[in-house]
């Protein structure tokens, strides 16, 4: 609709229509820094009015064509108005179950989804250094407002800082092997390149995924590890499914738009490997060894952004399957953590039945049991694996899926048998965050039977 | 007169009244377990008129329904009977009935129990009509994340041991099931349309297979996937480590689902898809098979010779019975064939007898340990009459149910290979000492030291309700064997066909 109408503002390379949510959404975290600063509106509902213009802004450009380059260091692909749509649906989402009282958070979470939103679109050195500063500004000010931990606050800085460091040498290196900050450009020259030496381009990507993960992953994981106690809910459940969507992105980024018809230098996929295989396997084992619900899920989430990244690393047959993954994975996961928060501080999500039934079948979704959204991708990427002939990832995912399963049954089960030991205040289990977590389920159920098509 | 998508109805009802009981406030128990009952009820009512309006001279499969599911994988809602899979879909209905009384006694988390065994019957009866390897899947899935939430929540802190087992080995198959079900699809060229298949019909025609998927190595890599998978649920020596724990911590009703229906998926996955699929395969496969089946006959009938706890006992006993009809199945002749199908039902029968009776004393005293029990002809005369008919069908006495598929297994065992035919008739004299061993310590000699002549009640209607028919079956089986036989000889004459051909 709007990607095809003509433009009401145009300059030069920058179509701004296909960039209007991403515009709702910077005026609304400088209408909502404003509000929290005057104290003069409630940050909280303006904050909310902004994201559900800009979701409806995001479902009318899933008409458009795609494809389109909208300015010089980002780009929408075809799946990228279907992420946008997730990511900031998702936010409002999760600012809709999160309790009132902390509303000054509100417009830096809007920061730190404009961050993701960006870094699916990001396709040059410059776009991915912005999109990620500003996903780990909005995001740790979201974390550090919502708890007020100076302790917090440190840790936030120290984890980000050297991610972010890391993450920017990665990429300035690569923009001088390459000599392009173009990541499609990059490739196609590292491509046809023969005098580099050898170990350069996987060693450098392998940096810049570092970087990435450590920024977008172990940040995060870190907050909710050591500060789970004062993190509220929603901050977590942002924080575990936001920036990882946000990752696999930018990977793909990185990667697939070659532009050019060349293949993937063999090495570059290797690497990619590598690091989604040490994500499934150190996540989810990681994951295993946490006795809360929370934390667990924390975790987990690196082993699915993993599963993801082994759908990236085969170039183009599976990596379709990437995004389905975590199209699967965002909302089982919002919905998880929603509800067992509160109570994963004991490993239990309370003696509500409804509440408790709801969390299974989340995490049943997130496990890969049929017939919830979950299972879908799974068994999409291992089929064109398959049909592939790439035995090692098969290897590598059928493995991840076999650990995810313990990994979320094990809680699936743990929840209805410790009811007795529920904690007097059981915040996520009720009204919007309960009404919010349904939806999700829902929205899997009714995805994984087939009822409805994603992606 | 039967009605339109009656197998979709008979899979789906068990599904709908899991849900119909979410509706119900946890305290209404009764009311829970009579929604489920009557839930059950109905696919039963359903599947016997399928049983007698079904065409045994036909060897196509009948009732059919074909939808697209999920377009973008290729996966379709196929569904239909034959001989071999109608029987174990009536076992399977007749089970899941009796399993829901068997479970009356249950007042801890009704709601949730009664619901799983309900999602856990929709799941085996789908996996039993599925035509589609991938519905397939995801039906058997289902049966085995109910089972894990059954095991572990209602078996106490030894069944959250036993679950996390069972978890992973049957995941770690059913993964490796998964894998082998894609590798087929991927290498199966459809004649309709040209691209890759899940419809087993299509992939039993070895001429849709490429000539990747010819290569003898593959088949045989593929058929180790499928074995896999369904030897973790038969189980298989050495993948039936699960069942102990399982046996001596979960409810009886669990019990007696995992022996007389779960282990029977293992099997009807075999024989529905590996068999016709992959016979080179099956035939390169046929030794160790074999031997894995004799070993399982004899360590089963052991390791029940050797526990206390009857539950246990019960389940080697099951695994014994289980391995001589695998040394049927490798047979690949009709009579082997033939008394491993019958076997599987009847099976399923004995021990859903067993496990009931057993529930009922466990009910009695709270413990199943054979030196704590006695006389129980003396207090219970009719339930211990009707539990020493079903220890004495188990060893395979003639004239009752186990008999006919035993003597089919082991003279087709003995036209191709006879030492497994020794070790399973020595599995059956095992049997013999175990169910001996379980009447004289039960049902006969004296109540123990200190018990009142009263402790154990007399039978209740309930358990006769389960019992009764459960006997009545096991008779009329054992005397007129054709009732099955009919059904299946017509699909597995095509099969010893395939496979020995």
């Amino acid at each position: 609709m709007i990607a095809t109408a003509t433009p009401l503002l145009t300059v030069p390379e920058l179509d701004l229509a296909l960039w209007y949510p991403e515009l709702v959404l910077v005026a609304t975290v400088m209408l909502g820094l404003i509000g929290t600063l005057t104290s003069r509106v409630n940050a909280r509902w303006l904050v909310l009015a902004g994201l559900a213009v800009a979701s409806g802004l995001a479902v009318i450009s899933l008409s458009g064509d795609g494809g389109l380059p909208i300015g010089p260091h980002f780009a929408v692909a075809a799946t990228t108005p279907l992420i946008r749509l997730v990511m900031i649906l998702g936010t409002f989402l999760v600012l809709l179950a999160w309790p009132t009282r902390i509303q000054r958070a509100a417009p830096f979470l809007t920061l730190g989804t404009l961050g993701v939103v960006l870094l699916a679109q990001a396709m040059t050195v410059g776009g991915m250094l912005l999109a990620v500063a500003t996903t780990v500004l909005g995001g740790g000010l979201m974390a550090m407002a919502a708890s007020g931990s100076h302790q917090l606050t440190r840790q936030w800085l120290r984890v980000a800082v050297i991610g972010y460091a890391i993450l920017a040498f990665g990429l300035v290196f690569w923009s001088g092997l390459t000599g392009t900050m173009s990541f499609a450009g990059g490739l196609a020259l590292l491509t046809v390149n023969p005098s580099l030496p050898a170990l350069a381009v996987p060693a450098t990507l392998a940096v810049m995924l570092v970087g990435l993960s450590l920024a977008l992953l172990g940040e995060p994981g870190r907050l909710i590890v050591d500060h789970g106690e004062v993190l509220p809910v929603p901050a977590t459940a942002w924080l575990t499914t936001m920036p990882p969507l946000g990752l696999v992105m930018a990977v793909q980024n990185l990667l697939i738009r070659t532009d050019t018809g060349q293949p993937i230098l063999e090495p570059v996929l290797k690497t990619v490997i590598l690091v989604g295989g040490v994500l499934v396997l150190g996540g989810f084992m990681a994951a295993l060894a946490q006795t809360r619900t929370v934390r667990r899920l924390a975790w987990a989430a690196s082993g699915q952004v993993g599963l993801a990244l082994l759908a990236v690393s085969t170039e183009i047959v599976t990596w379709p399957m990437a995004t389905l993954v975590m199209l699967a994975f965002v909302p089982a996961q919002l919905g998880a953590v929603l509800l067992a928060g509160p109570t994963s501080r004991r490993g239990e999500s309370g003696p509500r039945w409804m509440p408790a039934l709801m969390l299974t079948g989340l995490l049943l979704s997130l496990a890969g049991v049929p017939p919830l959204a979950g299972w879908r991708p799974r068994f999409g990427l291992l089929d064109s694996l398959l049909a592939a002939d790439l035995t090692l990832v098969s290897g590598l995912v059928a493995l991840g899926v076999l650990l995810g399963m313990v990994v979320y049954l094990t809680p699936a089960v743990t929840i209805w048998r410790t009811a007795e030991d529920a904690p007097e205040e059981d915040g996520g289990g009720h009204g919007p965050a309960l009404s919010v977590a349904g939806l999700l389920l829902l929205l899997s159920l009714a995805w994984g039977a087939g009822l409805v098509n994603l992606g | 007169m039967i009605p339109a998508h009656s197998l979709s109805w008979i899979i789906f009802l068990p599904l709908a009244g899991a849900l119909a009981i979410f509706w119900l406030p946890p305290e209404r128990r009764e009311a829970i377990k009579t929604v489920a009952l009557c839930t059950a009820a109905l696919p039963l009512a359903q599947t016997l008129l399928l049983f007698f309006r079904f065409d045994p001279a036909d060897t196509a499969f009948q009732f059919v329904e074909h939808y697209t599911w999920v377009p973008a994988f290729g996966l379709e809602y196929f569904v239909g009977v034959d001989g071999l899979s109608l029987p174990l879909l009536t076992l399977a209905t007749l089970v899941g009935f009796l399993a829901l009384l068997t479970a009356w006694s249950v007042e801890e988390g009704v709601k949730g129990f009664f619901a799983l065994i309900l999602v856990m019957l929709t799941g085996i009866l789908g996996v039993l009509c599925a035509l589609d390897t991938a519905l397939m899947w995801v039906f058997w899935e289902l049966v085995l994340a109910s089972m894990f939430f059954m095991v572990s929540l209602w078996g106490g802190r030894e069944g959250r041991r036993a679950g996390r087992q069972f978890l992973l080995l049957t995941q770690a198959g059913s993964l490796a099931m998964l894998l082998a079900i894609l590798a087929l699809r991927q290498h199966t060229v459809s004649p309709v349309d040209g691209g890759p298949t899940f419809n087993l019909l299509l992939q039993m025609d070895r001429a849709n297979h490429d000539l990747w998927l010819n290569n003898p190595g593959i088949r045989h890599w593929i058929f180790g996937g499928l074995a896999l998978g369904c030897g973790v649920l038969i189980p298989i020596f050495p993948l039936h480590v699960w069942q102990p724990r399982l046996h001596r911590s979960a409810p009886l009703a669990v019990s007696l689902l995992a022996s007389a229906l779960v282990a029977k998926l293992g099997f009807y996955a075999l024989l529905r898809i590996a068999w016709p699929v992959l016979p080179d395969a099956a035939a390169w496969a046929r030794p160790a098979l074999m031997t894995l089946g004799a070993i399982a006959a004899v360590h089963g009938g052991l390791g029940a010779l050797g526990r206390r706890d009857l539950a246990v006992i019960l389940g080697y006993g099951s695994f014994s019975l289980l391995g001589l009809a695998l040394i049927g199945l490798g047979s690949f002749t009709l009579s082997g064939m033939q008394g491993a199908t019958q076997l599987m039902v009847t099976h399923g029968l004995v021990f859903a007898m067993l496990f009931s009776a057993a529930g009922g004393l466990r009910d009695r005293q709270g413990h199943l340990d054979l030196d704590r029990w006695g006389g129980l002809y003396r207090q219970a005369p009719f339930l211990a009459s009707l539990m020493s008919l079903a220890l004495l069908a188990a060893w395979g006495m003639p004239g009752l149910a186990i008999y006919p598929g035993a003597a089919l297994v082991l003279a087709g065992a003995l036209e191709s290979h006879p030492a497994a035919a020794v070790a399973g008739a020595f599995g059956l004299l095992l049997a013999a000492a175990w169910t001996s061993r379980v009447i004289l310590r039960i049902c006969l000699g004296d109540p123990p030291a200190g018990a009142e002549a009263d402790a154990v009640p007399a039978i209740r209607s309930r358990e006769l309700g389960v019992l009764l028919p459960l006997a009545v079956l096991l008779v009329a089986l054992g005397l007129y064997p054709r009732l099955l036989a009919d059904r299946t000889s017509a699909v597995l004459d095509i099969l010893v066909k395939v496979v020995g051909g």
